[in-house]
């Protein structure tokens, strides 16, 4: 196998949201960059949004990762260039001020209130760009719109990190703003290094101070090289889940791995009279406030094989609602999920092995949250509801859901999670806190973490938003640290 | 060796039964074999100790034909197939529960995909 050695300032590792965005401000202020990424280099574009050509280029393991406990619960994480960006919904929340000021406490982190962190998120929407979908909320959003004010409950239009242009014809084209679009051409333009297909084995500690990183780049149907990458720093922004594993398998141990959060979800799918689903809108934004940032109803992405997996299973006459599957939506509730996970290095295999017990109180919260998601959609027209509970034949009445308010059963559910944080807990207090408050490992002189890990809690909305405030509000303290 | 080597030939025999439930007629060999094709993908791009794992269970549920018709489950006949994947779906035990999860939730997800893309391509689109 070739060998190559390599030498940087600062080794980032990761090049999603948190690493991008690192990457980037540190190039732009002249240092020596190397960003290092496992997956390959495909950019917007490359395939249908949540095809399986996607989720074969751009999703670990090619699609769903579960994460084990008494009730499994399935997990994505992007695996290319620009990470979850490049894959998610794009939707663009700032947590609410009480969410920070309770991190700030709980955690100690300093200067943390919303008032310090309102610059680095007007930093995000200006430099990325966010924005509403110009020509209405679209067909499902609709939906739910007409559901919510039915019962009562707020709903809002969430902003998404999408770029919209108007064509000659009126009608507007939009592109999403990831990673790949935004921070890492900029990192690029400024001298950075970008390494995709490399997977970083582990830093070679000496002491407090790591010294090296060994790491394996294999192009897809190219020879594998060995990399053995010298720095003076290095930010781990590798995600939730591997963040805390390569640390791990560095021997950076206390309070790494030991905290995994994520936002449990559960959909159904809905059937209504008339054809209504589009899915050329995109991830409908429309988004009920009225229980945040406990739980939140919305509507996925609803193409003909996402319902068809919402129908599998024993449903009579699916073939015949297929046939008209744009009159079904999938609809989902996530909420802030009350259990605690773990990350762990197995011997012999190099993924990691994630635990997450669903616990008694999410169970009851993701039953609660059935039961609205289904009043919501029988309010706004729905015929009939496929639900997310093997077994469970077609409901066609709200009150089929109620037996949920107290609790979905442990077997026989389907949960997922595209949120997942909080592995390297960021805070003062080292007695629970992996990080200091900017993302310094405590007790080590020059390793930072600056991804989702680093988010001491569940923020209860839609995560991409916090991950870049707070990376770049730590990338500038890095920076004011060394003079620049 | 890719996990997914020692039973392409039963992962073919699921997607056919996966494929038929998804089919008004006779499943479209065509589809059965992407289908099965990309379930094989969908094992080997799995952490490897899922991969193994996932792996071992199918090669289990395979012997385990000879309780439904005395032969291993690719070589029972169609009906007979469905049948026992109903009962493995069935079982107390939550693991055969996830394991029969996987084949028919990806099995359908990627049949429907292929149903998209046939679409797409008679239409010009």
């Amino acid at each position: 196998m070739r060998s190559e050695r390599l030498e940087c300032e600062v080794l980032v590792i990761g090049s999603g949201p948190g690493g991008a965005t690192t990457a980037c401000m540190l190039a732009e202020q002249g240092m020596d960059v190397i960003l290092l990424e496992e997956g390959a280099h495909h950019g917007v574009g490359s395939a249908p949004s949540y095809s399986l050509d996607e989720m074969n280029q751009k999703y670990r393991n090619g699609g769903l990762t579960p994460a084990l406990g008494r009730t499994k619960v399935t997990y994505i994480e992007g695996r290319c260039v620009g990470g979850a960006s490049e894959i998610n919904a794009a939707l663009y929340h700032r947590p609410l001020a009480t969410t920070l000021k309770e991190w700030q406490l709980r955690f100690q982190i300093d200067d943390f209130e919303a008032a310090a962190m309102d610059r680095w998120f007007d930093q995000v929407e200006a430099e990325i760009g966010v924005a509403p979908q110009p020509d209405g909320v679209g067909p499902a959003s609709e939906l739910l719109k007409k559901g919510a004010r039915k019962l009562g409950w707020k709903t809002t239009e969430i902003q998404r990190f999408w770029q919209y242009q108007q064509q000659k014809d009126g009608s507007f084209k939009g592109r999403r703003r990831s990673m790949s679009e935004t921070m890492i051409p900029r990192a690029v333009a400024a001298g950075c290094r970008l390494l995709p297909d490399s997977r970083v084995v582990r830093l070679h500690m000496d002491g407090p101070t790591a010294r090296r990183a060994t790491a394996l780049r294999q192009p897809a149907g190219g020879d594998a090289t060995l990399l053995d990458l010298r720095f003076q720093h290095v930010f781990v922004c590798g995600g939730a889940v591997q963040t805390p594993a390569l640390l791990r398998r560095s021997g950076l141990k206390r309070n790494i791995g030991d905290s995994l959060r994520m936002h449990p979800m559960i959909r159904i799918a809905a059937r209504f009279d008339d054809a209504f689903n589009d899915p050329s809108w995109g991830v409908p934004v429309e988004q009920v406030e009225e229980f945040k940032p406990r739980m939140t109803l919305g509507c996925s992405h609803s193409s003909l094989p996402h319902i068809a997996l919402w129908l599998a299973g024993e449903v009579e006459g699916k073939l015949d609602r297929l046939e008209q599957w744009q009159n079904i939506a999938v609809f989902y509730v996530a909420v802030t999920g009350a259990g605690t996970g773990s990350v762990r290095n197995l011997p012999g295999f190099s993924d990691p092995l994630v635990r997450y017990p669903l616990t008694d109180e999410d169970l009851a919260m993701l039953g609660e949250g059935l039961d609205k998601l289904g009043r919501l959609v029988f309010e706004a027209g729905a015929r009939e509801i496929y639900s997310p509970v093997d077994g469970l034949a077609p409901v066609t009445h709200p009150s089929g859901l109620a037996q949920y308010r107290t609790g979905l059963p442990t077997r026989g559910v389907n949960v997922t999670t595209i949120h997942l944080f909080s592995s390297v807990p960021m805070g003062q207090d080292p007695r629970r806190c992996a990080a200091d408050s900017w993302g310094q490992l405590h007790g080590v002189k020059n390793v930072w973490v600056n991804d989702s890990a680093l988010l001491p809690d569940t923020p209860g909305v839609n995560p991409q938003g916090t991950v870049l405030a707070i990376a770049r509000r730590n990338a500038s303290r890095f920076l004011e640290r060394r003079g620049a | 060796m890719q996990p997914s080597a020692p039973i392409t030939h039963v992962v073919a025999s699921l997607a056919e039964v996966v494929v038929a439930a998804e089919s008004r007629g006779a499943p479209d060999p065509v589809a059965v074999a992407w289908v099965a094709d990309q379930l094989c993908g969908k094992i080997d791009a799995m952490p490897r100790f899922l991969a193994l794992g996932m792996s071992a269970m199918t090669v289990a549920f395979d012997a385990s034909g000879a309780l439904a018709g005395g032969l291993p489950f690719h070589r029972l006949s169609l009906e007979r197939r469905i049948g026992w994947l109903k009962a493995w779906r069935r079982a107390p035990v939550s693991v055969l529960g996830d394991f029969v999860d996987f084949y028919e939730k990806m099995g359908v997800f990627t049949y429907w995909c292929w149903v998209e893309e046939q679409q797409a391509g008679a239409s010009g689109h």
